[in-house]
């Protein structure tokens, strides 16, 4: 029986890693971990299955992003009006969950599950800190990574772009496999991965 | 533009060895878009359907064959039991079935300005040990014809390429039968018109 810590993880690669051609650095780094990919589509999501990803009726969960955002303002509440129209956190969150799905539903996305040993940690240093400004060098966001918050509010997008979406841990990765592969989703990793040779193939 | 689409196939050895990622890099690098992809494993059916089934196409690679093995002292009724060319055709057809089937593969719909082409320039040569350096199969293989004939299979050469335009289209509708392809523009093709866009700018900055 494989352990616990073999972990299957989902990754979503965003319109604007499509766009910019970052697909095959982002397969040869995950690759190059010694993980396997499970499954893969490419599709351009509905801004309806977008929405359903994330919880748009839970207003705790709406007005934490409707504080994100003020901490990216330190609270300067006449700079929030003036960007945002609003100060009530509850309706930033909405105006931030509509923007996020206008970006994923922007353009074609690529699905993924990976599995590997501490897979949602190991994807999860790779893709580096969303902030491209925190994000180390050698990960991801860092050598490919730009836009920020403030940045995506001032070009009026509102929500930056992040190349990558991960699940944070086990019980969401379940939740976005369901989500976005739904009745289309089989296991393929059904198959031996040469770098496990010697460690650990024989759970394969 | 006139664009084309090519199919393209990371067979299971490129899976395996984790060359996926590689291999994609090479083909976004070179400015095509990826307008389609999925993860799949190809069913015995799929398999068949993908190479040809016509007696002229069987003999044609039984005659390769036959001729490979006449160049070489081989006698292919003592190694494939007969010396019939469509026979002979049957067995390798079974022989590539087998390797595309034999685990997942990852399948690729690429479109550009004559994509078929610069696929297959890309991907290099058949046969790995000829394949050109800088080419994938160049870079990342070394299978020879002494090896796969002596082991009754296909060169194990990491990926497949359609052969041109009207081959695409069959390949394509093989492989993502009513599968939707994604309309959208990669940035790298915003420099393609740009002389134009530097006109505009610059009758903007008379303004």
């Amino acid at each position: 029986m494989k352990p616990d810590s073999i972990e299957k993880t989902f990754v979503m690669i965003k319109p604007d890693g499509l766009k910019r051609g970052l697909v095959g650095t982002i397969f040869k780094r995950f690759e190059q971990t010694g993980l396997k990919l499970i499954a893969c589509r490419m599709i351009q999501p509905s801004e309806e299955k977008a929405l359903g990803n994330y919880p748009r009726d839970n207003a705790e969960w709406l007005i934490k992003m409707g504080e994100k955002t003020l901490i990216n303002y330190s609270h300067d509440l006449d700079a929030v009006k003036k960007d945002m129209g609003t100060t009530d956190k509850h309706e930033i969150g909405k105006i931030i969950l509509n923007s996020l799905v206008k970006y994923i539903s922007s353009g074609p996305t690529i699905l993924m599950v990976w599995e590997g040993n501490h897979a949602t940690a190991t994807i999860r240093k790779l893709a580096g800190a969303t902030d491209p400004t925190k994000a180390e060098l050698g990960s991801i966001r860092g050598d490919f990574g730009f836009d920020t918050p403030m940045l995506a509010v001032k070009s009026g997008r509102i929500v930056f772009q992040t190349i990558l979406h991960i699940s944070e841990n086990q019980e969401e990765a379940k939740r976005e496999i369901k989500h976005w592969f739904g009745d289309k989703y089989k296991d393929l990793g059904n198959y031996p991965r040469i770098d496990y040779i010697g460690s650990f193939e024989a759970l394969n | 533009m006139k664009t084309e689409r090519t199919l393209i196939i990371c067979k299971h050895d490129a899976v395996a060895r984790g060359l996926m990622g590689e291999i994609i890099h090479r083909f976004e690098r070179v400015g095509l878009k990826l307008v389609a992809m999925e993860f799949i494993a190809a069913t015995e059916d799929m398999g068949q359907n993908h190479y040809p089934t016509s007696n002229e196409w069987l003999s044609k690679v039984g005659n390769r064959t036959l001729n490979e093995y006449k160049e070489k002292g081989i006698d292919p009724i003592k190694r494939l039991g007969t010396d019939n060319a469509i026979e002979i055709g049957k067995m390798i057809k079974q022989w590539n079935v087998d390797y595309l089937t034999v685990g997942p593969v990852l399948a690729m719909i690429w479109e550009g300005p004559s994509a078929v082409g610069i696929g297959r320039k890309l991907i290099g040569e058949t046969v790995p040990f000829k394949a050109a350096p800088g080419t994938i199969r160049g870079d990342f293989s070394w299978d020879n014809a002494d090896l796969a004939n002596a082991q009754n299979r296909p060169f194990y050469n990491l990926i497949h390429g359609s052969g041109d335009p009207l081959e695409a289209e069959l390949e394509i509708e093989l492989w993502f039968e009513g599968q939707e392809v994604i309309d959208y523009e990669i940035y790298s093709h915003s420099v393609m018109g740009f002389k134009e866009k530097m006109n505009k700018r610059a009758a903007v900055l008379e303004d």
